[in-house]
C-alpha cells in the first residue's frame, strides 16, 4: 500500500513538472511569436499606410547610422559565427554523451536559429524589406532568448530525467 | 354562332370600361399625389422676390446688403459656366455654394454658421442670392431660412455677365484648377487633338479607391514615384524627367491631375510645374467633385504609356521649387520676403511634430504661420475665397507683393497653397520642398518655439 502511495506521488510531480515545462515552453515561444508577428504586421503596414513607411524609412535610416553600420554587423556575424559554433558542438556531445534530453534538444534548436540568423544576415539586405533593421532587431532577440533558454537548461537541468520537454 | 358573337362583343365592352375606368382612376392618383408633392415643396422653399440688375447695382454699394453667389466654387473663381457668357462673380459678392448644403461631412451644421459669420451673411442683412440654374439659389435661400434669416432676394448671374459694362471678377489663374465639366469636355474633344493626360494621383500602389471607379483613361501615380526618404524631397531633376518619360508626361501635354485626396494631387502638379510642363490643371474639389457631377467613371486599370523624351531640360522654371540655401536666404530678408508656414498651429508652436517620422518640433526662426490646410478650403474641399485667404496672411504680415516661400512637414500641404497663391495672380512664389523635415534634421538650423513676437 506504501509502495503504491509511493508511486502515485512520483506520477503526480512529474505531472506537475511536466506543466511547468509546458507552460514555459508555450510562453517562450508565445514570446518569439509574437515579436516576430509584429514586425511582419509592421513590414505588411509599411507597404499599405503612408506615415509608417515614412516612420520606418526613418527608423531605418536611423539604426543603420548607428546600431548597424557595416562595423557592427562584421562584429554581430563574428558574435553569431562563435557561438554557432559552440552550440553546434554543444549539440553533437550532448548526442554523443547522452546527456539530458532537454539540453540535447534545446542545444540543436539555439544551433539551428544561429545558424537561420547567419544566413538571414549574409543574404537579406535593406532592399529585400522595408523594415529590414527590425528584422535584424527581432533576429537578435530571437537567438538571445535561445541562448538563455539554453544557459538556464544548462545550470538548473543536471538529472536527465527531470524532464522530458 | 350568334350566340358566340354576342358574348364576345359584350366581353369586350366590359373589359374595355374596366380598362378605361382604371386608367381614369390612375390618373387621378397621380394628380393627386402630383399636387402633394407641390404642396411640400412650396412649404420648403420659401418664396423669395426677384431682384432687377438696376436694383443690384444699387445695392451692392449698400453695407445692409449683401450680394452671395451661390453657384459651385469654379463659377465663382472664374469659369464660365452653366450658360453665363463671362466666368467669374460679380464684384463684390462673397460665395456660398448650394453645393456646400449637399455635402456630407462631420460637423456640418456648425462648419456651415461661422461660414455664414465669415462672410457676413446674417439676419439683420438683405440678402442678394445669385445663381445661373435657377436652383441653387432655392437651396440656399432654404437654409437661410432656417438659419433666421428672412429677407432674401433672387437674381440670375447670367443677365449680369451679359452686359460687359458691369464688373466681374475672376482669378487671373483659375485654369489651374478645372471643373469637372471642363475634364469631361477635354476627354470628349480629345483636347482637340493635342496631347493630354489625366492621372489619379495618392500614395501606394494603384488604390482600392481607383479601382472602384476613375476618371475614364485615368493612370494612377504613385507618389513615391516623384520624391524620396528620409527627407522627402523631390527626386533629382535627371530621376524626374525619367519619371516623366516613363509616365509619358511631354513638357507640351495637358496634364490634369485629380485624386480622393487633393493634396497628393497638388504635390505632383508643384513638381510638374518646377519641371516645365506648360499647361498642368488639379480637379477643383477632387474626385468627389466629378461624382457629384454625375460623370461617368471607369474601373479598368490604365497602363503608363511611356514617351522617347520629356521634351525640355529639367528644370525648366527652377525657382518654383526651393531648397534649404534659398529658404534661409528668404528668413535673412523679412522686409520684402516671407517664410509661410502651412501647418497646424500645434505644429508651429512646437506642441507637437505632426509627424511620427519627425523627432524635431517647432519652426524655422522668423517663420511666419500662414494657416493649416484646412483654412485654405471650402467645405467640399474647394478653393477657399481669395480675399479671406489674403485676409489670414495680413494677420501675419504677409502680402501678395512679397517673396513668399510655402513649407509645411513635406511638401504637400503647402504645395496646395502654392497653386492656390498663383491661382490668386501671386508671381514670386515657391515651395520650400524640404520644409520642416529638413530643416529640423540638421541641428545647426535656428528653431523657435511658442506664440510668435
Amino acid at each position: 500500500m506504501n509502495n503504491y502511495f509511493h508511486i502515485l506521488e512520483r506520477m503526480v510531480n512529474t505531472m506537475k513538472k511536466n506543466l511547468a515545462s509546458i507552460v514555459i515552453n508555450t510562453m517562450f515561444w508565445l514570446i518569439q511569436m509574437a515579436i516576430l508577428g509584429g514586425v511582419i504586421i509592421l513590414e505588411d503596414l509599411a507597404g499599405k499606410k503612408m506615415g509608417v513607411l515614412r516612420h520606418v524609412i526613418r527608423r531605418e535610416n536611423i539604426y543603420a547610422s548607428t546600431y548597424f553600420t557595416p562595423g557592427l554587423m562584421r562584429i554581430y556575424i563574428g558574435i553569431l559565427v562563435v557561438l554557432g559554433i559552440f552550440s553546434l558542438l554543444l549539440s553533437v556531445y550532448s548526442i554523443d554523451k547522452r546527456k539530458n534530453k532537454v539540453i540535447k534538444r534545446w542545444s540543436i534548436t539555439t544551433a539551428v536559429v544561429n545558424l537561420g540568423a547567419l544566413i538571414y544576415i549574409v543574404y537579406m539586405n535593406s532592399q529585400d524589406l522595408k523594415a529590414y533593421h527590425y528584422f535584424l532587431i527581432v533576429t537578435f532577440a530571437i537567438v538571445g532568448i535561445h541562448y538563455i533558454r539554453l544557459l538556464i537548461g544548462i545550470t538548473t537541468l543536471k538529472n536527465p530525467s527531470s524532464c522530458s520537454k | 354562332m350568334r350566340k358566340i358573337s354576342k358574348l364576345m362583343v359584350c366581353v369586350l365592352i366590359i373589359t374595355s370600361l374596366a380598362f378605361f375606368t382604371g386608367c381614369s382612376s390612375d390618373t387621378s392618383v397621380d394628380n393627386n399625389s402630383d399636387v402633394a408633392i407641390d404642396e411640400v415643396n412650396k412649404e420648403e422653399v420659401p418664396v423669395i422676390q426677384a431682384i432687377t440688375t438696376e436694383e443690384l447695382q444699387e445695392k451692392l454699394e449698400d453695407n445692409d446688403w449683401i450680394v452671395v453667389d451661390t453657384r459651385i466654387n469654379d463659377a465663382y473663381i472664374g469659369w464660365e459656366l452653366e450658360g453665363a457668357v463671362r466666368g467669374g462673380h460679380i464684384k463684390g459678392a462673397v460665395d456660398f455654394s448650394a453645393n456646400w448644403l449637399r455635402m456630407e461631412v462631420e460637423d456640418r451644421d456648425n462648419l456651415l454658421q461661422d461660414v455664414l459669420k465669415t462672410k457676413g451673411i446674417t439676419s439683420d442683412k438683405n440678402v442678394v442670392l445669385y445663381d445661373a440654374n435657377g436652383e441653387d439659389v432655392s437651396i440656399v435661400a432654404e437654409y437661410l431660412v432656417q438659419q433666421g434669416i428672412e429677407n432674401i432676394y433672387r437674381y440670375d448671374v447670367k443677365e449680369w455677365a451679359m452686359d460687359e459694362e458691369l464688373p466681374m471678377e475672376s482669378y487671373p489663374n483659375h485654369h489651374l484648377v478645372v471643373p469637372a465639366s471642363w475634364i469631361s469636355e477635354l476627354i470628349e474633344n480629345g483636347n482637340n487633338g493635342k496631347p493630354y493626360k489625366i492621372f489619379e494621383v495618392s500614395w501606394g500602389d494603384v488604390s482600392e479607391d481607383y479601382l472602384n471607379g476613375h476618371i475614364p483613361g485615368a493612370v494612377h501615380i504613385n507618389t513615391d514615384d516623384v520624391e524620396e526618404g528620409p527627407i522627402w524631397n523631390r527626386l533629382s531633376d535627371s530621376e524626374l524627367e525619367e519619371f516623366a518619360k516613363n509616365y509619358g508626361i511631354t513638357v507640351d501635354a495637358t496634364v490634369v491631375l485629380y485624386g480622393s485626396d487633393s493634396t497628393p494631387a497638388f504635390r505632383v502638379a508643384t513638381i510638374l510645374k518646377y519641371m516645365g510642363v506648360e499647361d498642368v490643371r488639379v480637379l477643383n474639389g477632387g474626385f468627389v467633385a466629378w461624382e457629384n457631377g454625375g460623370y461617368e467613371t471607369e474601373t479598368e486599370e490604365r497602363e503608363k504609356q511611356p514617351v522617347e523624351a520629356f521634351g525640355a531640360t529639367v528644370p525648366v522654371n527652377k525657382n518654383y521649387i526651393v531648397d534649404l540655401p534659398q529658404a534661409k536666404e528668404i528668413l535673412a530678408d523679412q522686409e520684402s520676403s516671407k517664410l509661410v508656414d502651412i501647418r497646424s498651429w500645434e505644429e508651429y508652436i512646437g506642441t507637437t511634430s505632426g509627424y511620427s517620422y519627425i523627432e524635431g518640433k517647432g519652426r524655422p526662426a522668423g517663420a511666419v504661420w500662414g494657416h493649416d490646410l484646412n483654412n485654405y478650403r471650402n467645405i467640399d474641399n474647394t478653393m477657399k475665397n481669395a480675399a479671406e485667404i489674403k485676409s489670414m496672411w495680413n494677420e501675419w504680415g504677409i502680402s501678395s507683393d512679397q517673396r513668399l516661400s510655402f513649407f509645411c512637414g513635406t511638401g504637400w500641404r503647402a504645395a496646395e497653397v502654392l497653386v492656390y497663391a498663383e491661382v490668386m495672380g501671386l508671381e514670386n512664389i515657391s515651395l520650400f520642398d524640404g520644409g520642416w523635415n529638413e530643416w529640423q534634421d540638421d541641428a545647426s538650423n535656428p528653431i523657435e518655439l511658442g506664440e510668435s513676437n
